[in-house]
C-alpha cells in the first residue's frame, strides 16, 4: 500500500463518519435515506442558520476532493511536464484528456458518495420512502439533481478554479491561498446571494422550488464556461515554465 | 546560538512582513465594520469577537504557515540550506531556523489580535461604528460585566482588567499560531512534496475541528480552544489539551529529525 | 530540406533581453550545436523550438511534415529541456512507461531496451527520487529517444554522465545522424561539439551566430 493508498482510506474514513454521525443533523426528524441525503450534505445555508459542522463536512467532503487533485497537480505541472505535452502536441488536446478524467472521476465520486449515504440510511433503519419529509415541497428527484449535476458542475468549477491557479502560479503559497479561499468561499456571510461558485450544491440552497434549481445550475455553468475561457487564453498565450 | 536566531529574527523582519501585518488587520477590521451595520452587539467585547470570529478560525493555519514556514519551504526546495552545511552545522542551522519561525509567526498573531482589541476596546468607541444593544441581550450596567467574566473561555481574565485578558488572549493566540508553524516546519524537513507539508498544518486543522466534533469531543476542537466564540465558556485547561498534545507530537518529530539527521534527503 | 527555421526572433523576460532578431536554419540529417555562456538563453532557444514559449517577435517554421496546423508542439520530436523531470515515486521504468502510454507506439520491451542503450537496469526496483544526477540525466535521454524521435532537441544532454557512458551516447548521436535524425543540442563540453557537431551557433549579442565547428569558440 502506498501513501496514497492510506490518504484514500483517510479521505473515506472521514466521509463515513460525517454521514454516519447522530452530531451531523442541522436538525431533527429525518426518517427516510433520502432525508439524510438532504441534512448529511447540508453545507451552507443562505437562508441563515448556520452549523459549523455541516460547514466543515461538506468542506471536507468537496475541498478535500478538489485538494487532492491540487496535490496531483502541484506534482504534475513540474519539470516533467514538457515531456508530457510534447507527447500531445497540444496543449488543447492534454486538457481535454485530463478534464475527461477528472469529469469522470467527480460523477463516480457523486454517484458513490450518494450510494454509500443510501445504503448507510437503509442499515440504520431509514425508510426508502421517495419523500424529503425534512422539507416538504422538495421532491427526490430535485434532491437528486442538486446532490449529482449540481455537485458535479461545482467540483468541476472549484477543479478549473485549482488548476488555473496551480498554471499561472508555481509558488505552492498561491495554491494554499487558493484552497484557503475555496474553503471560505462557500461561507454565506462572504457568498451572500449565491454569487460566487462556492458552496452552491449545498442541499441548503434548495427550496422545492425549480426556478432555484435551474438557476444554481446556470451559475455554475456559466461560471465554468469563464473559466474554461481564462485557460484557454493562458493556453493561447502559452508560458510554460515549469521547474 | 541566541545572537544567531535574533539575527535570524531581524533580518526577517522586513517591510514584507510589516505590509502582510497590516493588510491582514485592515482587512478584518474593514470587514467586521462593515457587517456590524446589520447586527447589534452587547459591547466592545463582542465586536472584538465579531471582528476575529469571521474568518480568521478557518483561515488561521494557513495564515500562519504563510509567515515564515513558506520561505523556509523555499531554502530547502533550492537547497540554500544543503550549502549552509559546510559553514555550520545543520542541527544548529535548524534550531536557529526552527526558533526565528516561531517567534515571528507568534509576534505576527501577538500583534494581530492586540491590534483588533485595540481596535474594539479604544477606537471603536470613539467612531461609533458598531450597534450595542446590551438591553436586547437583558442585560444591564449592573450585570454587563459579570456576563462578560463568563461568556467565552478566557473571558476569566477579565476579572483582571480588560488589557490583561487582550494580552493573555493575544499570547495564546500567538502560541498557537506558533506551534502551527511549528507543525509546517516538521513536516517541511519530512516531506518531499512542498505543497503537501504547508497544507498539512490546514488539513490536520479542518479534519480536527470535525472529527472531534463528530465525536462530542467540541469543546476540544482547534478552532474552540483558540477561537472560543461560538459556545459557552469552557475551563481554560480544556484549551491547553489539544494545545499540549500538538506540542508533544512536534517535540517528538523535532527528536526524531535530530536522530535522523543524516538520513533526512531533503537537507542533502 | 530545412527542418527548423528561426525568423527574426526577438525575445525577452521581465526586460532582459535574450534574443533580438535571430535567425538561424537548422536542416535535416545534421547535428547542430549550440554555445553561449551561462544564461545566454540556450534554453529559451529549445523551448521556443518545441513550443513551450511564443516570441515576442519573429516565428519559428517548423517543416509541416512535422508540424500539424492545429498542433502547438512538433511531433517526433524528442527533447531534453531544463532539469530532468520524472515522478519521483516511480522507478525509471514505470516513468517512461508513463510517457509511452501517452502515444501507445511502443511495447515494454522497446522501453527496457533503450533503457539498456543508455546504460540503466530496466527492472531495477529503486524509485527515482533515490537516483543519482546522472542517472536521471540517462532516464531524460532515453525518453528523448524511446519512441525513434526523428529530431533530438538536447539541452546538455550527458551532464553528470559517467565517462563511458558519454562515449556510448555520443556514438549513438552519430549513428542517429547517419540514419539521418536531426540533433540540436547544447554542451559546455567543447570536445562533445567538436565530435559531434555538424554545425554550431553561437548566442553572441542576442543573436545567433554560425560558427566554424573546428575553429576554437
Amino acid at each position: 500500500m502506498t501513501k496514497t493508498h492510506y490518504f484514500y482510506i483517510g479521505y473515506g474514513l472521514l466521509c463515513l463518519l460525517g454521514i454516519t454521525s447522530p452530531l451531523l443533523n442541522p436538525w431533527e426528524g429525518a426518517t427516510t435515506v433520502w432525508d439524510r441525503l438532504y441534512l448529511k450534505f447540508y453545507g451552507v445555508s443562505p437562508y441563515g442558520g448556520f452549523s459549523l459542522l455541516s460547514f466543515l463536512f461538506y468542506s471536507i467532503i468537496y475541498t478535500g476532493f478538489l485538494y487532492q487533485f491540487q496535490l496531483f497537480l502541484t506534482d504534475y505541472l513540474s519539470g516533467r511536464f514538457y515531456y508530457t505535452a510534447i507527447r500531445y502536441q497540444s496543449l488543447a488536446r492534454w486538457f481535454i484528456h485530463l478534464g475527461w478524467q477528472m469529469s469522470y472521476k467527480a460523477a463516480c465520486f457523486l454517484v458513490v458518495l450518494a450510494t454509500v449515504t443510501v445504503l448507510i440510511g437503509l442499515a440504520l433503519g431509514d425508510s426508502p420512502e421517495l419523500t424529503v419529509s425534512v422539507l416538504s415541497n422538495l421532491t427526490v428527484i430535485q434532491l437528486l439533481i442538486q446532490f449529482l449535476l449540481n455537485g458535479w458542475l461545482q467540483l468541476m468549477n472549484g477543479l478549473m478554479i485549482v488548476f488555473i491557479t496551480a498554471w499561472v502560479f508555481k509558488e505552492p503559497s498561491y495554491n494554499l491561498i487558493a484552497m484557503g479561499l475555496l474553503t471560505i468561499a462557500a461561507l454565506p456571510v462572504l457568498n451572500a446571494g449565491g454569487w460566487l461558485p462556492a458552496g452552491l450544491n449545498s442541499t441548503a440552497y434548495l427550496s422545492g422550488q425549480w426556478e432555484d434549481l435551474i438557476l444554481i445550475t446556470m451559475k455554475l455553468v456559466v461560471y465554468l464556461l469563464i473559466q474554461l475561457v481564462v485557460i484557454a487564453v493562458l493556453f493561447k498565450r502559452k508560458n510554460i515554465a515549469f521547474y | 546560538m541566541l545572537k544567531e536566531i535574533l539575527q535570524e529574527i531581524r533580518s526577517k523582519l522586513s517591510p514584507k512582513f510589516f505590509l502582510s501585518w497590516l493588510s491582514l488587520t485592515a482587512v478584518l477590521i474593514s470587514f467586521a465594520v462593515y457587517r456590524s451595520r446589520s447586527y447589534e452587539l452587547r459591547d466592545s467585547l463582542d465586536f472584538f469577537t465579531f471582528t476575529i470570529g469571521s474568518i480568521l478560525p478557518i483561515l488561521f493555519p494557513i495564515v500562519s504557515v504563510l509567515v515564515l514556514t513558506i520561505s523556509f519551504a523555499a531554502d530547502i526546495h533550492h537547497r540554500f540550506l544543503t550549502y549552509t552545511r559546510m559553514r555550520r552545522p545543520i542541527i544548529e542551522t535548524l534550531n536557529i531556523n526552527f526558533w526565528a519561525n516561531l517567534v515571528l509567526t507568534f509576534i505576527f498573531f501577538f500583534c494581530l489580535i492586540i491590534s483588533l482589541f485595540i481596535f474594539a476596546y479604544y477606537i471603536e468607541p470613539l467612531l461609533g461604528i458598531a450597534n450595542f444593544n446590551p438591553a436586547g441581550y437583558g442585560l444591564t450596567t449592573d450585570n454587563i460585566a459579570e456576563d462578560t467574566y463568563m461568556r467565552h473561555t478566557f473571558t476569566q481574565f477579565l476579572r483582571y482588567g480588560t488589557l490583561t485578558y487582550g494580552i493573555v488572549y493575544a499570547l495564546w493566540v500567538g502560541l498557537n499560531a506558533g506551534l502551527f508553524a511549528a507543525i509546517g516546519f516538521v513536516l517541511v524537513l519530512l516531506l518531499r512534496n512542498r505543497y503537501l507539508a504547508l497544507s498539512l498544518p490546514f488539513v490536520i486543522y479542518v479534519v480536527g475541528i470535525f472529527t472531534l466534533s463528530a465525536l462530542g469531543a467540541e469543546i476540544y476542537r482547534p478552532s474552540y480552544t483558540i477561537f472560543p466564540f461560538d459556545r459557552i465558556q469552557s475551563p481554560i485547561w480544556t484549551a491547553l489539551i489539544p494545545f499540549t498534545i500538538l506540542s508533544v507530537i512536534v517535540a517528538g518529530s523535532l527528536i526524531y529529525i535530530k536522530r535522523n539527521i543524516t538520513k533526512l534527503g531533503n537537507l542533502t | 530540406m530545412k527542418l527548423i527555421e528561426v525568423v527574426n526572433v526577438s525575445k525577452s523576460f521581465k526586460g532582459i533581453q535574450i534574443f533580438n532578431q535571430a535567425n538561424a536554419v537548422f536542416e535535416q540529417g545534421n547535428i547542430y550545436g549550440i554555445l553561449g555562456p551561462n544564461g545566454s538563453g540556450k534554453s529559451v532557444l529549445f523551448k521556443l523550438i518545441c513550443g513551450f514559449i511564443k516570441p515576442d517577435q519573429g516565428d519559428i517554421i517548423i517543416h509541416p511534415s512535422y508540424r500539424s496546423r492545429r498542433a502547438d508542439f512538433p511531433q517526433n520530436f524528442g527533447i531534453i529541456i531544463d532539469r530532468p523531470g520524472y515522478a519521483a515515486g516511480l522507478t525509471g521504468f514505470e516513468n517512461l512507461k508513463r510517457w509511452a502510454e501517452i502515444r501507445n507506439q511502443i511495447k515494454d520491451e522497446d522501453i527496457k531496451r533503450t533503457m539498456r542503450v543508455v546504460g540503466l537496469d530496466p527492472d531495477a526496483r529503486q524509485k527515482m527520487k533515490s537516483y543519482s544526477l546522472g542517472m536521471k540525466q540517462k532516464i531524460a535521454f532515453a525518453q528523448a529517444i524511446m519512441e525513434n524521435q526523428q529530431v533530438l532537441i538536447l539541452d546538455e544532454p550527458f551532464n553528470a554522465m559517467d565517462v563511458d557512458s558519454v562515449k556510448v551516447l555520443r556514438e549513438l548521436l552519430i549513428k542517429y545522424k547517419q540514419e539521418g535524425r536531426t540533433i540540436i543540442l547544447t554542451s559546455h563540453n567543447e570536445e562533445d561539439i567538436e565530435l559531434l557537431c555538424d554545425q554550431v551557433y553561437q548566442i553572441r549579442s542576442h543573436k545567433l551566430v554560425p560558427v566554424n565547428t573546428m575553429a576554437k569558440v
